[in-house]
């Protein structure tokens, strides 16, 4: 029997990867109209997934899926409303900001406790450059169970048409806190590889954590 | 991890190259669209003789298209219309072109409300 190239490999083991992890990741909380969503964003300790359903351009339902892995059972699931709160279109120029309202129930902190969400999220991008700055808050009637804020910024190397190969590399800064436990910051740099719609994201911090973020929209 | 982080660093060393080549068949193409189209419709009758005759391929200008996302967000909005045959995204250009089934019709207004139903603005017929 032949052997596979070892590109193919390469690729069916990454394919893999990402369907047994399916991660989310802070991407388009509202999508193009009647549009799925799904999206993860994935690191040893934590791991965030996302379907959403955009009912108009500016307004999205969600469902989440948070799991803590460093704790057993330390799960959250929870409904969200996503808001386009504002869009600018400019020539080849796109900015938005986003607000993401929603509840659950959460084992997070070790308890199980209702709880609510709330993130912001403001990002601009032309076809070279991305950048993007978020924060969220998953919080119980006593204390704040997760705190994320992410900004990142990306470039890329080259400009193809919509429907080519897109490889764009990214620096992302990331501060997480669980259960107002002390905060933890790391830088990561990311390759972010996007195929018509697929855009996957590799990255391994400088403190030696490895992140992966997925977004399909259909 | 650190093998998976080199092989994925050496495979976008050869992507740019692949896409600077894509990028150049692509602007050959649009040009010769482009001159195609300028043969086929009479600029003597005026622009506006020309958007009531209800031509079969429509070319729009579009802001905020920056992504294949973007793209896709036109494209289904467009092709859920029953007049609308094809339609084609062009980000270099900010175009989007719209053919549209024989001896259908898309009013300007039904354009400009698919493209701002789709998040995004209307810069007007080209
Ligand atoms: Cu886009």
């Amino acid at each position: 029997m032949k052997k596979p190239k070892p590109s193919l490999i390469f690729s069916g083991l990454l394919l893999t990867f990402i369907l047994l992890l399916s991660p989310l990741s802070h991407a388009h909380p509202v999508a193009f109209q009647n549009s799925v969503g799904i999206m993860g964003y994935h690191a040893p300790f934590m791991s965030h997934n996302q379907l959403n359903y955009s009912w108009r351009y500016w307004f999205a339902t969600g469902v989440h899926h948070i799991r803590r892995h460093s704790v057993k059972n330390a799960n959250a699931t929870l409904g969200s409303l996503n808001f386009l709160l504002k869009r600018w279109n400019g020539s080849g120029l796109q900015a938005n900001l986003y607000g993401v309202i929603g509840g659950g129930h959460s084992e997070i902190s070790g308890d199980p406790k209702t709880i609510g969400m709330a993130a912001l999220q403001f990002d601009i991008e032309d076809r070279d450059y991305y950048f993007l700055a978020k924060h969220q808050q998953l919080f119980n009637d006593k204390f704040t169970e997760l705190e994320q804020t992410v900004v990142r910024a990306g470039v890329t190397p080259y400009i193809d048409p919509f429907d080519g190969f897109h490889t764009w590399i990214i620096l992302e800064w990331q501060d997480f806190a669980f259960n107002r436990e002390s905060n933890q910051s790391d830088i990561t740099p990311y390759l972010r590889f996007f195929y018509r719609n697929i855009l996957f994201e590799i990255g391994q911090s400088f403190t030696g954590v490895t992140r992966f973020n997925y977004i399909t929209h259909f | 991890m650190k093998t998976i982080m080199i092989l994925a660093a050496t495979s976008l060393l050869f992507f740019p190259v692949y896409g600077k080549s894509q990028d150049n068949m692509k602007q050959k193409g649009t040009s010769h669209n482009h001159k195609m189209d300028h043969q086929n419709h009479n600029h003597k009758d005026g622009k506006a003789e020309a958007k009531k005759v209800s031509p079969e391929k429509i070319i729009i200008k579009v802001k905020g298209m920056v992504c294949a996302f973007c793209a896709q967000g036109i494209q289904k909005n467009f092709s859920k219309r029953k007049e609308v045959k094809d339609v084609k995204v062009d980000l270099d250009t900010m175009e989007v072109t719209i053919l549209l089934v024989k001896g259908q019709i898309l009013p300007e207004k039904v354009i400009e409300s698919v493209v701002t139903g789709a998040g995004f603005k209307y810069m007007g017929l080209k």
